[in-house]
C-alpha cells in the first residue's frame, strides 16, 4: 500500500511529514499511532497535511519513522464522537453579521445551529481548536481590525473555520456567542475533551440557561456526558 | 520566599514542558537557559530545576529558612540584609534575610536559583508560569514561593565564574521557507535591531528592507527558535512561550545557543546574524 509521503528535516530535532489530500480526522489518528509507538516521540502536532515530530533523539527513529509511514494507509478506526455545544447568541458582532449577510439575527442563528462542524486541530492559544464546515451563507472574511478584547468562551468564526476562544484574549474573528463550557483545562490530563475529527453541533440557551449550565459544568465529574447531548 | 517587592516581570521557570504541542500548549521554560542552568548546576541542583526569572529590574524577596541560593545571567547588583552579593557562586541564607535587587546593567534576564530548586505547583508537567495554565503572567508582591529548608552546604562550592555571553552575532540556519527570502545574502553584514521583546518572540528590524518572494503560506507548525518573516519586513525570532502555528513565512532558525543569546539582547540593540549551511546543523 503506502502513501506518497515527503519527509523534510527542519532542524536536528524536528521533522515535517508532508502527507497530501489527507483528512484531518486521518492525521489525528496517525498522530496517536506515533504517540503510542515511539516513546522517544516529545510532540506531534499536525496542521494543513503536515505531521510535525520532535524529538531529542531524531536520528536513532529516522527509518522506523520511514517504515511506520510505508506500512500505513487511510484506513483507520473511527473513534469519533459527535459533541452537542451549547451557545448564548450574545456575540458583539452578530448584528454586524446579520447586516452584513442581509439577513436577521434568527436566520443567522438558524444557519449556524443547522450545520455540522468538524474539529480539524490546535493551533493560537492554548485549548484554541480550529473546525471545518461554516457553511458559505454565513462566512464572513476576519475584521479588517481585530478587537482587543474577545471574552473567554466566545464562539466565532472567520474565513470558513469557527472556534471557541478559551481565555480573553484580542482577536479578529467574527463572534456569534458565549458557550457556557470551559474546553480547556490544564488541570486535568487530557486538558482537553475535543479531538481532531470530532463532530460539533451547536443549540441555542438564553442567558438563565447559560448561567445553569455554567453552575453544572464548573461542579461535573462527567463533562463529556454533558457534552454528548442537548442539555 | 516571600515576594516583598516584585520585579518588573518575575516568573518562576524550570525547562519547560513536553507533550502538549498538541493542544497548542507551549514549551515555556527559562528564556536563557545556559544561565539559568549555570546558577543551578553552581548549586548542585538539577540544571532544570525551577528558578526564580527576573527581567531588567529586580525586586525584593525574603527567605523565611535556611538554604543555598544563586544568581546568575544578567547583570543585576543585589544586596543580601544590605550588603553588596556577588552572582554566580554559593550563597548561604539564614531565616529572615532579604535579597534586594536593583536594575541589570547589561541584558536582559537573571536568575535566582535556590538549593534544591522552588517548589512551585506544577501544571502540566512543568512549573514554569504561563498565563494561560495558571492565570497569572508574573508573581506578584505578597506572593510566597515554596522551597524545602536546606542547612547544610551543597557540596559544589566553586561555581563557574563566567558571565552571561552577551555576544551580538547569532547563528541562522535556512528555514523551510528560506525561499521567500529574494537575496538571502542580503542578511550578510546585515545590522539588525531588536525591536522588541517578550517571552513569545523577540522582533529584529534590518537596516535595509529584506526583499522578498511573494509567496502565500498556510498556516504552519512554529516553534522555539523559528524565525518569520513578517509583510512588513521585520523578523520575528520565536522564543519559548511562541505559539505552536503560524502564518508568516518561517525563513531561519536558530539553536539553542541562539536562543539564549538573542533571550539577553536588549531592546535598541543590535546584532548580525551569521548565516550557516543546515547541514552544520543537522550534523551530516
Amino acid at each position: 500500500m503506502g502513501l506518497k509521503v515527503r519527509f523534510h528535516r527542519v532542524s536536528p530535532e524536528v521533522l515535517s511529514i508532508e502527507l497530501e489530500g489527507t483528512s484531518a480526522a486521518w492525521l489525528s489518528y496517525v498522530a496517536e499511532q506515533l504517540e503510542s509507538q515511539f516513546s522517544s516521540i516529545q510532540d506531534v502536532v499536525f496542521l494543513n497535511g503536515v505531521i510535525t515530530v520532535f524529538s531529542t533523539e531524531l536520528n536513532l527513529i529516522l527509518s522506523e519513522l520511514a517504515s511506520f509511514f510505508d506500512s500505513m494507509d487511510e484506513t483507520y478506526e473511527s473513534s469519533f464522537r459527535t459533541w452537542y455545544i451549547p451557545i448564548w447568541y450574545n456575540g458583539l458582532d452578530l448584528q454586524f453579521i446579520a447586516k452584513k449577510k442581509g439577513m436577521s439575527i434568527d436566520q443567522i442563528k438558524e444557519i449556524h445551529q443547522k450545520e455540522e462542524y468538524t474539529a480539524i486541530g490546535y493551533g493560537f492559544l492554548p485549548g484554541f481548536f480550529y473546525s471545518s464546515g461554516v457553511p458559505e451563507s454565513l462566512d464572513l472574511p476576519r475584521r479588517s481590525s481585530p478587537r482587543t478584547r474577545v471574552p473567554a468562551q466566545s464562539v466565532a468564526f472567520a474565513a470558513a473555520q469557527m472556534a471557541i476562544y478559551p481565555f480573553e484574549t484580542s482577536g479578529g474573528w467574527n463572534i456569534l456567542g458565549t458557550t457556557p463550557y470551559q474546553f480547556f483545562d490544564p488541570n486535568k490530563n487530557p486538558p482537553v475533551i475535543v479531538k481532531a475529527g470530532d463532530r460539533l453541533r451547536f443549540y441555542e440557551i438564553d442567558e438563565s440557561h447559560f448561567k445553569v449550565l455554567q453552575l453544572i459544568w464548573e461542579t461535573s465529574s462527567d463533562r463529556e456526558k454533558l457534552l454528548s447531548h442537548v442539555c | 520566599m516571600f515576594v516583598k517587592r516584585a520585579g518588573l516581570l518575575d516568573t518562576i521557570q524550570d525547562s519547560g514542558r513536553t507533550g502538549f504541542f498538541k493542544y497548542a500548549v507551549p514549551r515555556s521554560g527559562f528564556m536563557d537557559a545556559q544561565s539559568a542552568k549555570r546558577a543551578n548546576t553552581i548549586l548542585g541542583n538539577d540544571p532544570n530545576d525551577a528558578v526564580l526569572e527576573m527581567s531588567i529590574q529586580g525586586g525584593i524577596y525574603r527567605f523565611d529558612s535556611p538554604t543555598f541560593v544563586c544568581i546568575s545571567g544578567a547583570p543585576m547588583k543585589f544586596t543580601l540584609n544590605g550588603i553588596h552579593g556577588e552572582s554566580n557562586c554559593v550563597i548561604p541564607i539564614q531565616p529572615d534575610d532579604e535579597i534586594e535587587f536593583s536594575q541589570a546593567s547589561e541584558g536582559v534576564y537573571t536568575y535566582l536559583a535556590v538549593k534544591g530548586g522552588f517548589r512551585s505547583s506544577i501544571r502540566m508537567g512543568s512549573r514554569s508560569m504561563h498565563p494561560s495554565l495558571f492565570g497569572v503572567s508574573r508573581l506578584k508582591e505578597g506572593d510566597v514561593i515554596e522551597y524545602l529548608p536546606i542547612d547544610t552546604a551543597p557540596n559544589k562550592m566553586v561555581g563557574n565564574t563566567s558571565d552571561v555571553s552577551l555576544c551580538s552575532k547569532m547563528v541562522v540556519y535556512p528555514g523551510p521557507e528560506f525561499n521567500c527570502l529574494k537575496t538571502p545574502e542580503q542578511l550578510r553584514d546585515l545590522p539588525l535591531k531588536v525591536a522588541g521583546h517578550n517571552r513569545m518572540g523577540i522582533r529584529v528590524l534590518p537596516s535595509t528592507y529584506l526583499h522578498r518572494r511573494h509567496s502565500t503560506i498556510k498556516s504552519s507548525v512554529v516553534f522555539p527558535g523559528i524565525v518569520q518573516l513578517t509583510p512588513s519586513g521585520e523578523l520575528i525570532v520565536l522564543h519559548r512561550d511562541c505559539q505552536v502555528t503560524g502564518g508568516y513565512p518561517r525563513v531561519l532558525l536558530t539553536n539553542e545557543e541562539g536562543l539564549n543569546q538573542i533571550a539577553q539582547m536588549r531592546q535598541g540593540s543590535t546584532i548580525q546574524f551569521e548565516l550557516t549551511d543546515l547541514s552544520n546543523y543537522l550534523g551530516e
